[in-house]
C-alpha cells in the first residue's frame, strides 16, 4: 500500500500503466509472430522441392504422373510468395495470414507430392510403435535386461505397424503389445516376412520372432533366458545375424551388459557367435557385397567415449576391419548405418556416448577417409583429411561438430534422427524426434532438401522401411573351419603403415600378441580412472592384458603366425630389446581356421598391397609362427606377480619404506620414489608411486587419434631411460628388464582381473569395508574416499604388509596421538581380511558370490556356444528351446 | 634359337640382320580369303557362323555419322546410323574381325582378319574402289593408320611383332618385334612414336619383377628404341589410346598382386585393375591408377578412350559391364601434383604409393553401368560413348554430358538365336559379377582362357609356394587339374575356383556352363608352323623328343599322360613334390615354363633346368638337337 494516496488515485495512476503494459505485450506478441511468419515464408525451399519433384519425374515417369500439376501448383505458390513480398503492406495482419496460408499450402504440397514418390507410397511401410528408450548410461544402453542394473528403465507398449501411402495413409497392426516392445525390424527379401526382437513384458527377454506380411503367425526363434536378442538381419543365404548378449560380458567403463554379433539359421538353430570384441557389436546391415556393416563399441588403450566406430565382417565372422569412424574423438559413436543403394556411400547416425541412439543423420563416404576431419588438423602427425568423409549432415550444422570437443559433442544436435533407411541413392527414410519432448515420427528426407515428417503416432514411430521384395546381395563361402582351434594371420610388410614414420627399416624384430579378455564382472564401487572403472582395474585406461606371445618379424617385414581362435587380440611391434616401437590401440580376431593378410600395421585401408613388394613376404615362405607365451604359458598380467619382484629384488632396498636408518628416515625416502610391494586400499605402493610420479609415459586410456610410432611406453618413458644410462649399481637380469618394459608397453597394468573379492568396498579393491574407511578417515584426517581415482590422489596412505608404515599414521605417530591405535587397528583388520579373502591381485583370490554367479552364466553361454559349434560339425539342429515355437 | 620360317619371318631376319630394306622381298603376299562383301540389313548370315556376334572393336567415320562395329564371331562389320542408332548393313569379312581403324582421309576402312594367317582388309566406305586384302602375322590385333595416310602398323599377336604396311603400295616394309603379344598400339603426338601393349609379361615368372610393358617403336626408324616398364604385376593389357594432342597414352589393364597368397579379395588382394598413363614426348610412365574402388574391384579394364576434346578419358571395364568416364585434366593435376612430392592423400602420400590407392579417382571419375554384357572396345562420338557389349550382341550407349544421371542403353545388333551353353560359359568366365566385390573374374588370371604368366600362391597346396599359372586348354581333357594335380579334374577345378578365388557361391548351372565353355576350346596353332605344318628342324625335334624319353610321360595325342612326377625341381616346401604332366599343346603360348614359371623358353627348361636329367635325357643331346626338340615342343 502506497501511503498517503487515495484508492482511486492509485487506480488513476495504475490502470493506464497496465494498459499500457498489456499493449506493449500484445504488440511485441504480435510483432513476434509476425517476425516468425516471415522467417518461415521465407524458409520455404520451393528450388528443393521442385528439384525432387522433377527428379521423380525423370526416375519414374510412369509411375509419378502428376508432377506436371505439383509444378503448378508450387509456381503458383511462388508467385504468390512473390507477390506478398511486394506488397507495401506486407507486414499487416492480413499478409501474415496470407503468409501462413501460403506456409501451408506449400507444405501441403510438398507432403503430398513427396510421399507420391514410388519408393514410398507404392509399397507399405513398416514401422514400430513405442516409447523412446529411457535415457541411460550409453547409446548402446536400451536393454534394460532382466537381472541387470537398469532393468527397471523398460517400458513397455509397443506396436508393429504399417501405413499404406498408397491407399490415403490407411495404419494395418501387425502385432500388439501392451507390456512389451517390439523393436529392430528387418523385412525378407521377398518381402514376405519380417524378423525382429520381441519383449512380451519387463520380466521377459528379448527374443527374436519372424512374422509374416499379413501378421498371421508370429514365430519365435531364439528363447535363452536371461539374454537380449536384437537387431536381426537376413542373410543373403537366409540365416540370421544378430546382437545378442549371449556372451554376458560389460562394458569396461561402467557396468552395463554388452552384445556381439550371432549368426543362427532361419528357424532358430545353431545359434553361434560370430564377433567377438570387448564390447558392444550393434546395429547389423546387410551391404550389397554380402558383407555384414555394424557398429562396434570398444577400446583397447583408449578412452571409452569415442571409440565407437562402423566395422565389416564376413557373415562367418571372419576378416572384421574397418570401415568408418574408428579415430574420430567427435562424433562419439558412428553407429546404426546402412548403405546407400547404387552408391559405396553409407547413410549412418552420428550420435553421443552418453545419449540414445540417436544424432545427427549423415552421409558418410569413406573412400574420402576413414574419419571424419579432426578439428584443428594441422599437426604434421594429423591425418590428412583431402575431402571430408563426412558428406553430408542433418541438420546441416551438425557438420559444424565434427573432430570438435569431445564425445558428447553430439548431444546438442536438434532435431535428432534415427534409424535410417536409404530408399535410394537420394530419398530417405528415418525416425527424427517431433517437437514434443523425445518423441519420434517417420521422416523423409532427401538430398534435394526436402525433410517431411510423413507419420506421427504416439508415443512415437521407428524402424520406417518399406515392405516388399529387395535385392538379395550374394552369399559368401565360409572362410572359417569351426572344427579347428586356431586361425593364423600374415603381415606382408609392418612397416607400411600411416603412423611408422621414423622407424627404420629393419628396426622391427618381432611382434606380440596381446589378448584384450572381456569384463565379464562388475561391481558398485568404482575408481576414477578414465571414466569409471568398476572396480578398479589400471590407474588410468580399463583393460586387462594376457600375452599370448611374440613372433618373429622377418627383414622384410613380414610376419607369420597362428593364435588362437575367437580370442580378442591386439598387435605390437618391437626392437630388438624386446622395446614397444608401436601398437595397436584396437583389437581383432581369428576365427578357427581363419587365415588373414594384412598389409601392414594401421595401413590406410583404402589402399591395395603393395604392387611394388617386389616378392612374396619371406614369413610365408615358412610354416607359420607358434605363439610362446611369455616367461611362461599365456596368463592374465598381475602387476604383483609380473613386476613388483623386480623391483623387490633390484629397487627396494633404497626405495623402500624402512630404506633410511630410522623410520622417519625411510619416510623420507620413500617421499622420493618407493618401489614397495605394500598393497594399498586399491593397488599397491609402488604402482601408485610410478603412475603418480609420471616415471612412465603410457598412452592410459589415450586419445582417439592411432599415436606415432615410439610416441608412448618403454621408448618414452623415464624410468627405462634410467635403466637404460644406468642406475647406480642396479643390474637387471634380461628377463627383469622384459618384465619391466613389456609391463609399461602393455600400458602399465595393475589387476589381472575383473572380478572383485569386495565388491562393496571402496574401488571394489578395499579390503576394509566403508564404515572402517569413515573411521579411518576421521582418524587420520585423510578423505579416503576422495582417494578413489587417478587425479587427485595423494600417494599411497595404508601399507596392509607393513601397517606401521602407513604414510597416513604418520602424523598420529609422530604427534603420539591416541588415533594412532585405533588407526593402525583398522588397517591390521584389513591386513587380516586380505590374509583370509585374498584380493584379486593375490594369489588365492577367488570372486564374491555376484562374481560367482556372474562366471556361472558366462560358463553356461560358452557350454552353448560349444554346443552349437558341434551341432553344426555333426549336421545336426539345436535350438534354445523349441517349446516355445 | 630362330625360328626357321618363311614369308614374313624371312624378311625379318633381312631387316635385323642386314639392316636392308624389304620393300622387294615383302611385295604384298597373296591375298588367301575371299575379299569383303557388303549385305543390307542383319538378316544375312553365312550358314557356317555362328548363332552370335561376339562385337569386339568399334570405329567411328569422321563425321560421326556412322559406327563400324566388329563382330567377331559373325565375321562382318555391323553399321550402325548414329542418327537412328540403327544397324542398317553389314559389311561381311572372310575372317574374324579383331581391330579397325579409319584411314587418315576418313574414305577407307582397314580391318584385321583374326587368324593364323593373318590379313588386313581395306574397305572403302564410299565403294568407289574394290576391297584389298594383304597378308600379315599371325591373329593380328590391332591396326593403326598413321595420319599422313601412308602407313598401317599392324599387331602380330602370337608372331610378337607389328607389320608396317605401305598402303599405296600395299608392301609390308617392316616387321618390327615387341615383347609378347602386342595387341594395342597409338601413335604419339606428330607419329614419331608407336606406343605397343604387350599383352603378358615377357620375363620368367619366379624374379623380383614381372610385369608386361609398352614396346615404343621409332616410326622413322621403323625399330623398337624403348621399352616403357609398367608396375610389377602388370599383365593382360587390353586397349591403349593417345590424347587428343598426341602428348599422352593411356593403356589399361590388370595390375596383380601376386606375390600374396590368395587368402582374401578385399582390398584388391590379388587382382587390382589399372590404368597406366604414359607421357608420349619422353616416352615414359608418369604413373598408374587403380580404377576400382575401394570395396568395389572394376575388373577386367579394357577399351580406353578419350573424348575429342580431351576432357574425358573413358574406360571399358569388360568384367563389371561399365565404363569409367573420368576427368582427365583433374587426373593429370593430381597426378602432377603427386609427382611433385605433394601428399595428395593418406592413401597415397608418394608418388610411388598412387598404384596402390583404391580412391585416387574419387572425385575425378563416375562409374557408369551399361546395359550390355561385356564391354570391350570403345569410342567416343561427340558426347556419347559407343562400347562394344562382346556378350550381348549389342552397342552400349552412354551420354557423356548426362554423366550426372546418366542412363546406359544399347542398340542390338540383332538377335540371332538363344546363347549356346558354351558362350554362357564364357561370358561368365569373363564376368566378375560372379566374385566378391567384383574385383577379378576366372579371366583375370586366365585370358581368353590361358594364363596370364604370372606366379600365384593358391592355398590348395599350402601357403608360400607359388605356382605359374596354367592355360586352361585341354583341361578337361587332362585330369587331373592344378600343377599339383590337387583337383581330381578341371570340373572340381572350375567349382573350387568359384569358391576359393572368387569367393562366391554360386548355381551349379554356371559351373556346368563355364565347364562346356572350357572343354570347347580349341588349339590355336602354332606360329611355329607354316601353313599348318611343321618346319623341318620342328620335324627332326620328333625324333628328339623320342630320344630324349619326352614322349614316355607327354604321351601323343594330348602330350600327357595324365600322371605325376617329380621331376626334381621342386625347392622349399615343394621340394619332392610331384608335379602334373601338362599336356603339350599350345605350349607354344604359355610361357614362362615349369611349375614356378622360372624357364623363360623351352631351351632353358631342356637344359640348365635339367640338370641332374630328372625331366627327360636331354644332356647328351647336340645343341641343334636341342633346338630341333624346342621347335617340335613349339610346333604343338
Amino acid at each position: 500500500m502506497v501511503r498517503g494516496h487515495s484508492l482511486s488515485t492509485i487506480l488513476e495512476i495504475i490502470v493506464p500503466l497496465l494498459l499500457l503494459l498489456l499493449l506493449a505485450a500484445g504488440s511485441a506478441a504480435l510483432g513476434q509472430a509476425e517476425s516468425d511468419g516471415k522467417a518461415e515464408l521465407h524458409s520455404l525451399d520451393t528450388f528443393a522441392l521442385r528439384r525432387a519433384i522433377d527428379d521423380l519425374a525423370q526416375c519414374f515417369p510412369h509411375e509419378y504422373t502428376s508432377s506436371r500439376s505439383y509444378l503448378d501448383r508450387l509456381e503458383s505458390i511462388e508467385s504468390a510468395i512473390a507477390a506478398l513480398d511486394s506488397r507495401t503492406e506486407s507486414d499487416s495482419p492480413l499478409s501474415l495470414v496470407r503468409g501462413q496460408a501460403i506456409v501451408g499450402r506449400f507444405q501441403a504440397l510438398q507432403r503430398e507430392a513427396l510421399i507420391a514418390n514410388p519408393l514410398v507410397s507404392g509399397r507399405p511401410i513398416l514401422f514400430v510403435v513405442r516409447h523412446q528408450y529411457a535415457k541411460d548410461h550409453h547409446n548402446t544402453a536400451t536393454l534394460f535386461q532382466t537381472g541387470e542394473i537398469n532393468t527397471a528403465s523398460f517400458k513397455g507398449g509397443a506396436a508393429l505397424k504399417t501405413i499404406d501411402f498408397n491407399s490415403g495413409g490407411t495404419v494395418k497392426t501387425l502385432l500388439v503389445l501392451a507390456d512389451g516392445v517390439v523393436r529392430d525390424p528387418e523385412v525378407h527379401f521377398s518381402g514376405g516376412a519380417i524378423i525382429f526382437s520381441l519383449r512380451e513384458n519387463i520380466d521377459d527377454d528379448y527374443h527374436i520372432c519372424e512374422i509374416d506380411q499379413g501378421g498371421r503367425t508370429v514365430r519365435t526363434l531364439t528363447a535363452a533366458r536371461g539374454v537380449s536378442d536384437i537387431d536381426p538381419v537376413y542373410l543373403p543365404d537366409d540365416t540370421v545375424i544378430f546382437s545378442s548378449t549371449r556372451e554376458p560380458k560389460y562394458c569396461m567403463c561402467n557396468r552395463h551388459i554388452m552384445a556381439n554379433l550371432f549368426r543362427m539359421e532361419r528357424d532358430g538353430a545353431n545359434i553361434r557367435q560370430v564377433g567377438k570384441s570387448t564390447l558392444f557389436e550393434g546395429h547389423a546391415a546387410l551391404l550389397p557385397d554380402g558383407r555384414i556393416l555394424y557398429d562396434r563399441w570398444e577400446y583397447v588403450d583408449r578412452n571409452f567415449g569415442d571409440a565407437q566406430g562402423l566395422w565389416t565382417m564376413n557373415p562367418d565372422g571372419t576378416n572384421h576391419a574397418v570401415y568408418f569412424g574408428n579415430n574420430t574423438n567427435s562424433p562419439g559413436g558412428v553407429i546404426d548405418a546402412r548403405p546407400i543403394p547404387g552408391t559405396q556411400k553409407a547413410l549412418c547416425i552420428l550420435g553421443s556416448c552418453h545419449d540414445r541412439p540417436w544424432g545427427a543423420l549423415a552421409i558418410v563416404d569413406r573412400r574420402r577417409g576413414l574419419d571424419a576431419a579432426t578439428a584443428g588438423a594441422a599437426s604434421a602427425d594429423a591425418c590428412l583429411i583431402e575431402t571430408d568423409p563426412v558428406e553430408r549432415t542433418w541438420p546441416a550444422d551438425a557438420s559444424e561438430r565434427l573432430g570438435r570437443g569431445n564425445w558428447d559433442a553430439f548431444l546438442g544436435v536438434t532435431p535428432k534422427y534415427e534409424d535410417p533407411y536409404p530408399l535410394s541413392d537420394k530419398y530417405f527414410l528415418c525416425s527424427r524426434t517431433t517437437r514434443t519432448g523425445d518423441a519420434m515420427g517417420i521422416c523423409l528426407v532427401d538430398i534435394f532438401g526436402n525433410e517431411v515428417m510423413i507419420h506421427e503416432e504416439s508415443p512415437g514411430c521407428f524402424d520406417p522401411m518399406p515392405v516388399g521384395p529387395r535385392p538379395r546381395p550374394p552369399a559368401a563361402p565360409a572362410r572359417r573351419n569351426l572344427a579347428l582351434r586356431e586361425g593364423a594371420f600374415y603381415v606382408v610388410d609392418v612397416y607400411q603403415g600411416t603412423h611408422m614414420d621414423g622407424v627404420e627399416r629393419g628396426a622391427v624384430k618381432s611382434l606380440r600378441v596381446i589378448e584384450s579378455p572381456e569384463k565379464r564382472y562388475w561391481t558398485h564401487a568404482s575408481w576414477g580412472g578414465q571414466g569409471v572403472h568398476c572396480p578398479a582395474m589400471n590407474w588410468h585406461d580399463f583393460n586387462n592384458k594376457r600375452i599370448l606371445g611374440t613372433v618373429p618379424v622377418e627383414s622384410d617385414g613380414s610376419a607369420y603366425f597362428t593364435l588362437p581362435a575367437d580370442r580378442f587380440v591386439y598387435f605390437q611391434l618391437l626392437d630388438g630389446k624386446g622395446k614397444m616401437i608401436q601398437s595397436m590401440r584396437s583389437g581383432t580376431i581369428a576365427r578357427p581356421g581363419e587365415l588373414n593378410g594384412c598389409v601392414g600395421c594401421h595401413d590406410d585401408r583404402r589402399t591395395s598391397p603393395l604392387a611394388t613388394t617386389s616378392a612374396m613376404p619371406l614369413a610365408a615362405r615358412r610354416e607359420p609362427s607358434r605363439l610362446d607365451g611369455w616367461h611362461g604359458p599365456p596368463r592374465l598380467f598381475n602387476y604383483m606377480t609380473e613386476v613388483q619382484p623386480v623391483f623387490d629384488r633390484a629397487c627396494v632396498r633404497c626405495h623402500d619404506y624402512g630404506a633410511g636408518r630410522t623410520l622417519e628416515a625411510g619416510l623420507e625416502a620413500a617421499r622420493n620414489l618407493n618401489l614397495a610391494a605394500d598393497r594399498t586400499l586399491t593397488f599397491n605402493t609402488s604402482y601408485n608411486e610410478i603412475w603418480r610420479k609420471k616415471l612412465i609415459t603410457v598412452v592410459g586410456a589415450g586419445p582417439a587419434q592411432i599415436q606415432k610410432a615410439y610416441s608412448w611406453g618403454s621408448h618414452a618413458s623415464r624410468l627405462v631411460e634410467v635403466l637404460d644410462e644406468g642406475h647406480h649399481d642396479v643390474e637387471l637380469s634380461a628377463m627383469d628388464f622384459d618384465r619391466i618394459v613389456t609391463w609399461i608397453d602393455l600400458n602399465a597394468p595393475f589387476y589381472p582381473s575383473y572380478a572383485s573379492a569386495f565388491p562393496q568396498n571402496l574401488a571394489g579393491r578395499s579390503p576394509l569395508d566403508s564404515d572402517q574407511i569413515e573411521r579411518l578417515s576421521s582418524l587420520t584426517g585423510v578423505a579416503f574416499g576422495r582417494l578413489a581415482g587417478h587425479a587427485q590422489n595423494q600417494g599411497p596412505q595404508i601399507s596392509f604388509d607393513r601397517p606401521e608404515l602407513s604414510p597416513c599414521l604418520e602424523r598420529l605417530r609422530s604427534g603420539g596421538r591416541a588415533e594412532y591405535a585405533p588407526a593402525l587397528a583398522i588397517i591390521y583388520a584389513g591386513a587380516e581380511r586380505l590374509d583370509t579373502i585374498p584380493r584379486a591381485d593375490m594369489d588365492g583370490f577367488e570372486p564374491c558370490a555376484a562374481d560367482r554367479q556372474r562366471r556361472d552364466k558366462y560358463d553356461l553361454r560358452l557350454r552353448a556356444e560349444e554346443r552349437s559349434r558341434q551341432a553344426m560339425l555333426n549336421g545336426k539342429k539345436i535350438h534354445d528351446n523349441r517349446s516355445r515355437e | 634359337m630362330h625360328r626357321e620360317s618363311t614369308g614374313i619371318q624371312i624378311v625379318k631376319g633381312l631387316v635385323w640382320g642386314t639392316g636392308l630394306a624389304a620393300l622387294i622381298l615383302l611385295g604384298p603376299l597373296p591375298a588367301p580369303h575371299a575379299a569383303p562383301f557388303i549385305a543390307g540389313g542383319s538378316a544375312a548370315v553365312d550358314d557356317d557362323r555362328p548363332d552370335f556376334r561376339a562385337p569386339s572393336a568399334l570405329v567411328a567415320d569422321r563425321e560421326g555419322r556412322y559406327l563400324y562395329v566388329a563382330e567377331s564371331a559373325a565375321r562382318r562389320i555391323a553399321v550402325i546410323d548414329l542418327k537412328t542408332n540403327e544397324k542398317t548393313r553389314s559389311i561381311g569379312l572372310p575372317a574374324q574381325p579383331e581391330a579397325m581403324t579409319l584411314s587418315a582421309d576418313g574414305t577407307r576402312l582397314y580391318v584385321t582378319g583374326f587368324a593364323p594367317e593373318g590379313t588386313v582388309h581395306e574397305i572403302d566406305l564410299k565403294q568407289n574402289a574394290p576391297p584389298r586384302t594383304w597378308r600379315v602375322g599371325h591373329s593380328p590385333s590391332a591396326v593403326v593408320a598413321s595420319s599422313d595416310g601412308s602407313t598401317l602398323y599392324v599387331c602380330n599377336r602370337f608372331d610378337n611383332n607389328l607389320s608396317v604396311i605401305d598402303i599405296e603400295s600395299g608392301e609390308q616394309t617392316a616387321l618390327i618385334d615387341v615383347e609378347r603379344e602386342p595387341v594395342a598400339a597409338a601413335l604419339g603426338a606428330d607419329g614419331a612414336f608407336l606406343f605397343v601393349a604387350n599383352h603378358l609379361p615377357g620375363g620368367a615368372a619366379d624374379r623380383d619383377y614381372s610385369a608386361a610393358g609398352i614396346s615404343v617403336i621409332d616410326t622413322a626408324l621403323k625399330r623398337a628404341t624403348a621399352f616403357i616398364r609398367l608396375p610389377n604385376g602388370s599383365t593382360d593389357l587390353r586397349a591403349l589410346c593417345a590424347a587428343p594432342d598426341g602428348k599422352h597414352v593411356y593403356v589399361t589393364h590388370v595390375l596383380a598382386r601376386y606375390q600374396l597368397p590368395t587368402t582374401q579379395l578385399e582390398r584388391g588382394w590379388m587382382n587390382t585393375n589399372a590404368l597406366s598413363v604414359i607421357d608420349a614426348q619422353e616416352c615414359r610412365l608418369i604413373n598408374t591408377v587403380l580404377v576400382d574402388d575401394v570395396d568395389l574391384g572394376a575388373a577386367n579394364p579394357w577399351g580406353v578412350a578419350c573424348t575429342p576434346d580431351g576432357a574425358f578419358l573413358c574406360v571399358a571395364h569388360a568384367g563389371t559391364h561399365e565404363v569409367s568416364v573420368i576427368d582427365r585434366a583433374g587426373l593429370h593435376e593430381k597426378l602432377e601434383r603427386s609427382a611433385s612430392g605433394e601428399r595428395v592423400s593418406n592413401a597415397a602420400p608418394t608418388a610411388d604409393a598412387v598404384p596402390n590407392d583404391l580412391s585416387y579417382l574419387v572425385g575425378l571419375r563416375r562409374r557408369v553401368a551399361l546395359a550390355g554384357i561385356g564391354p570391350r572396345g570403345l569410342v567416343v562420338v561427340g558426347g556419347k560413348v559407343f562400347a562394344a557389349e562382346h556378350f550381348s550382341d549389342s552397342v552400349g550407349v552412354i551420354d557423356i554430358e548426362a554423366v550426372r544421371s546418366p542412363k546406359a542403353r544399347s542398340i542390338s545388333l540383332g538377335t540371332l538365336g538363344p546363347m549356346p551353353l558354351e558362350r554362357r560359359g564364357e561370358s561368365l568366365f569373363n564376368d566378375a559379377r560372379l566374385c566378391f566385390q567384383m574385383w577379378q573374374s576366372c579371366a583375370s588370371c586366365h585370358p581368353d582362357g590361358r594364363a596370364d604368366g604370372l606366379n600365384w600362391d593358391l592355398l590348395n597346396d599350402g601357403l608360400g609356394n607359388a605356382k605359374n599359372t596354367k592355360s586352361l586348354l585341354l583341361a578337361h581333357q587332362t585330369p587331373p587339374s592344378m600343377i599339383t594335380g590337387v583337383r581330381d579334374r578341371a570340373e572340381t577345378a572350375v567349382r573350387a575356383g568359384i569358391r576359393h578365388i572368387q569367393f562366391a557361391i554360386r548355381p551349379e548351372e554356371d559351373a556346368r556352363a563355364i565347364d562346356a565353355y572350357l572343354a570347347a576350346m580349341t588349339p590355336v596353332p602354332s606360329p611355329w608352323l607354316h601353313e599348318g605344318e611343321m618346319s623341318q628342324s620342328a620335324a627332326r625335334g620328333a625324333a628328339v623328343f623320342q630320344k630324349a624319353g619326352c614322349a614316355s610321360c607327354h604321351a601323343t595325342p594330348l602330350f600327357t599322360d595324365l600322371n605325376a612326377y617329380d621331376v626334381g625341381l621342386g625347392e622349399g616346401r615343394d621340394e619332392g613334390r610331384v608335379f602334373d604332366t601338362p599336356t603339350l599343346i599350345e605350349v607354344w603360348r604359355t610361357a614362362p615354363f615349369l611349375f614356378d614359371g622360372r624357364a623363360l623358353c623351352i631351351i632353358d627348361v631342356l637344359t640348365i633346368h635339367n640338370r641332374r636329367q630328372s625331366h627327360g635325357a636331354t644332356k647328351e643331346l647336340t645343341n641343334q638337337e636341342i633346338e630341333d626338340l624346342a621347335a617340335f615342343v613349339l610346333s604343338q
